[in-house]
């Protein structure tokens, strides 16, 4: 009984992933990638194949996804630049690679935890565009219920972006511990950036995952500039993947596609098949400024932001790839495009359409603990601060 | 929790059907706002503009320059498209944000044929819009119970009263040592509330309202503090009455002063006369008398800090000195202070009003004494308070009693204390 009331859940949360799989299987369109050999490099480790087999269906879906988060991102760009998000936003565009390739080598039961820099990969782990907007616009029906914000976004194994640098690498360590103390074979991808590479708590983490060997992909996203500030002006070593000294590392060209999906895939084995840590550097770029109140023009040059859109970006290169492999025509490719912009455009409008938090006190306090699990009373800072969750009102009342 | 499991259908039941739709594509031209470039920014000016109607740009490219209040900043297009008409020319600020300022079209788009959008202010539609729109309810939200019991009240008996025990409120949260001392002496929670009277605001128990309800401390000692605190709770300014003005006159005051009975220990009254000398007016003689005084604590204390005699800051310091400066105060410490120097003239009195001054403006009217009786008496009163805390202050009064008394010539001398009871 017990064992039936487990698994239905996870059935139930599969047919996703498996449709898709199943699906493509049965068209049987398989094509060998090639990937060129500056795609990988390895410390300590032999890097993975460069040559692989994959289903047209799934590399039609990445492209189909990196241009919905590219979308989305725009949307929210946008949506700031019309005052309709406030606060913190940080945007991925140029970076939708990563976020696409390590979903797609990954399962529902593997987790993902990144920095503040999340919205891709809220969307990849399941949240909607609307889900993801409507948090951004502090919304109702956000991810978060409109309390969360741009860096707070959660999904079924998406532990959130989080907002303070690194503090998210220690607790990606943790789920990877939870993965291997209940041995399952699934890994965490922790992602975190360049600037945040040189954090104390990265290398504590290191130390204990490798100590444990805790399935555990440490992904750094280097994308050149943490903040404003150039990743050779701030780090010692740039070699990001060589950080680990101990935990062997990959470096993976994170402006492909095919490579990154290629490494995450043979991170996940790797770590899944008890091997222990392994360090992941995805050299990837991003477009705009770190945040929105970066115009990202002062420390790079906007020559150096058009190259890299031109001759890197992921999206053109996988629908080069798609041509070339006659899996979509050009004007298929164009019907995409106007496909998912005028479904963000929609889910923008829904999200608009959504009503914010009411101002009430008891929305403060109904995500902190399950429901059906509260204790009695929550302490506050002062005594009047205290929440009674019993008759849903502060304990000591003052005002 | 239903809503997050359900999450990965939705997603790809939508991705799934979505682009195989190559229905109509919209041919309206995109509306380009004014955009905030800074969170703070309310209103820009237009400053050029880098493409001409009809031009096509690409993702990246710099659209125009904004100008804020702060800056000129490069506006970026985020996307490919085409230029099709500029509304707000270079040149114009002062710019809302949301404004249209561009229509855009998408690359490919036929420029002819393209339906030029509305460019009403989609404002004031929103609220009415929101307000037919049935309020979501959160399923999720535990429901929420009338907003609890009205704050049962503590029948205070007395705010202003003696008593300061209250009925204990059950609504507020045992304190972290009330709970401690309760379990420790087995009380139940309901019992706590209903038989320990409380002493804390809105009726709080707090500890000594438990101790004394389990008979440690006096309860009169909780009430005790309890008044004290509640005295304390104001600030009383009932009492203030305003400063009467000064009286002029001091001649009372000295009165008032000599009348009043328990000096001070550590104040020494010190009465001399001194005859005044040929040609010394009483001005000359005050003045005279207070830069000996000046001089005599100078020379006091030099006499102790001999380093410090010409100048702030030590000229020369000796090893004897540093272990001394570790023993005793430091030179800015003052040992003693002179104060209520007050004179009294006797003899010729025509000499008083007379100033070189006056004499020069014009002042006495009648015809000035050319020279100054020799008979003038000064009667010469001072005090000198001394810092009793300093073991060496008494040795520095002495000397400077002495050191002054060498200065003045004196006769009469009255020393109201010996300087042996000064403790």
């Amino acid at each position: 009984m017990l064992r039936a009331s487990v698994a239905r859940p996870l059935t139930r949360a599969f047919p996703t992933a498996m449709a898709r799989r199943t699906m493509a299987s049965s068209s049987s369109d398989l094509v060998t990638i090639e990937l060129p050999a500056s795609s990988f490099e390895g410390y300590n480790i032999d890097v993975p194949e460069l040559s692989f087999e994959t289903e047209k269906s799934t590399l039609l879906q990445m492209y189909k996804d990196m241009i919905i988060v590219r979308r989305m991102e725009m949307a929210a760009d946008a949506l700031y630049k019309a005052k309709k998000i406030r606060g913190f936003c940080h945007l991925s565009i140029g970076q939708e690679a990563v976020a696409v390739g390590i979903e797609g080598a990954i399962n529902n039961k593997d987790t993902v935890i990144t920095s503040y820099r999340c919205h891709g990969f809220a969307y990849m782990r399941g949240c909607s565009v609307k889900e993801v907007l409507g948090e951004l616009m502090g919304k109702r029906n956000g991810a978060s219920y409109g309390k969360g914000g741009s860096m707070h976004i959660f999904a079924p194994g998406f532990y959130g972006g989080n907002g303070i640098v690194g503090a998210q690498v220690p607790l990606g360590a943790g789920l990877a511990f939870a993965h291997k103390y209940r041995g399952e074979k699934n890994a965490c991808f922790t992602l975190y950036g360049d600037g945040a590479s040189n954090q104390g708590q990265v290398f504590e983490s290191y130390n204990m995952a490798k100590l444990w060997d805790l399935p555990c992909i440490f992904a750094c996203e280097n994308n050149k500039y943490g903040m404003g500030t150039a990743a050779s002006r701030s780090s010692a070593m740039v070699e990001y993947y060589k950080r680990g000294q101990y935990i062997p590392g990959l470096k993976v060209n994170g402006m492909d596609i095919l490579a990154c999906y290629q490494a995450s895939k043979f991170a996940k084995d790797w770590c899944a098949n008890g091997n222990g840590p392994l360090v992941l550097e995805y050299e990837t770029y991003r477009y705009g400024g770190h945040s929105m109140s970066d115009p990202g023009t002062t420390y790079r040059t906007r020559e150096e932001v058009q190259h890299m859109r031109s001759r890197n970006d992921p999206i053109a290169g996988l629908k080069a790839v798609l041509i070339d492999l006659d899996i979509a025509s050009e004007e298929e490719i164009k019907s995409y495009d106007k496909a998912a912009r005028k479904y963000v455009d929609e889910q923008v409008a829904e999200a608009e359409a959504d009503a914010p938090p009411e101002a009430k006190m008891d929305i403060l306090f109904e995500d902190v603990y399950v429901p059906g699990s509260e204790v009695r009373e929550l302490r506050g800072r002062i005594s009047d601060d205290s929440w009674n969750f019993e008759t849903g009102t502060f304990t000591n009342r003052v005002y | 929790m239903i809503r997050a499991a359900s999450l990965p259908l939705r997603k790809y039941a939508v991705s799934s059907n979505r682009f195989f739709t190559t229905s109509s594509i919209m041919s309206a031209a995109q509306i380009f706002r004014m955009p905030a470039m800074s969170p703070t920014m309310t209103e820009g000016g237009v400053v050029s503009w880098k493409f001409k109607s009809g031009d096509n740009f690409s993702a990246g490219d710099v659209l125009l320059e904004v100008e804020t209040d702060k800056a000129t900043i490069d506006v970026e297009a985020q996307d490919d498209g085409i230029m099709w008409d500029i509304i707000i020319n270079e040149g114009e600020s002062g710019i809302p944000v949301g404004r249209p300022i561009a229509l855009l079209a998408e690359p490919g788009d036929d420029l002819s044929s393209l339906e030029r959008p509305n460019l009403e202010e989609p404002t004031k539609e929103e609220p009415t819009k929101k307000a037919t729109k049935p309020e979501p309810t959160p399923e999720s939200k535990p429901a929420a119970k009338p907003a609890a019991k009205t704050e049962s009240k503590p029948e205070s008996s007395g705010q202003s009263g003696e008593e300061v025990f209250v009925k204990a409120n059950p609504s507020q949260r045992l304190l972290p040592s009330v709970e401690l001392l309760l379990h420790q002496n087995n009380i139940s929670e309901q019992d706590a509330y209903e038989k320990i009277p409380a002493s804390g605001p809105k009726g709080r128990i707090l500890k000594g309202d438990v101790l004394a309800y389990l008979g440690n401390i006096d309860k009169s000692a909780v009430s005790k503090i309890t008044k004290y605190l509640k005295s304390k709770e104001h600030l009383d300014l009932s009492n203030i009455v305003l400063a009467s003005p000064p009286t002029l006159d001091t001649q009372p005051k000295e009165e008032s002063k000599s009348a009043e009975k328990p000096k001070p220990t550590n104040i020494i009254n010190v009465n001399f006369s001194s005859e005044l000398g040929e040609g010394i007016s009483k001005d000359k003689f005050k003045y005279a008398f207070e830069r000996a005084v000046d001089s005599a604590v100078r020379i006091t204390y030099s006499h102790r800090f001999p380093q410090y005699s010409n100048s702030p800051s030590a000229s020369s310091i000796s090893e004897m000195d540093i272990f001394d400066d570790l023993l005793a105060p430091s030179v800015t410490t003052n040992r003693f202070e002179v104060f209520d120097i007050a004179y009294n003239f006797t003899g010729d009195s025509t000499t008083s009003a007379t100033d070189a001054f006056d004499e020069l403006l014009g002042l006495t009217k009648t015809p000035t004494p050319t020279a100054t009786p020799a008979s003038l008496t000064a009667d010469v009163q001072f005090k000198i308070k001394v810092n009793a805390s300093i073991s060496d202050a008494k040795q520095f009064v002495e000397y400077f009693q002495d050191s002054l008394l060498s200065q003045i010539p004196s006769n009469k001398l009255v020393i109201s204390k010996d300087l042996e009871s000064v403790e």
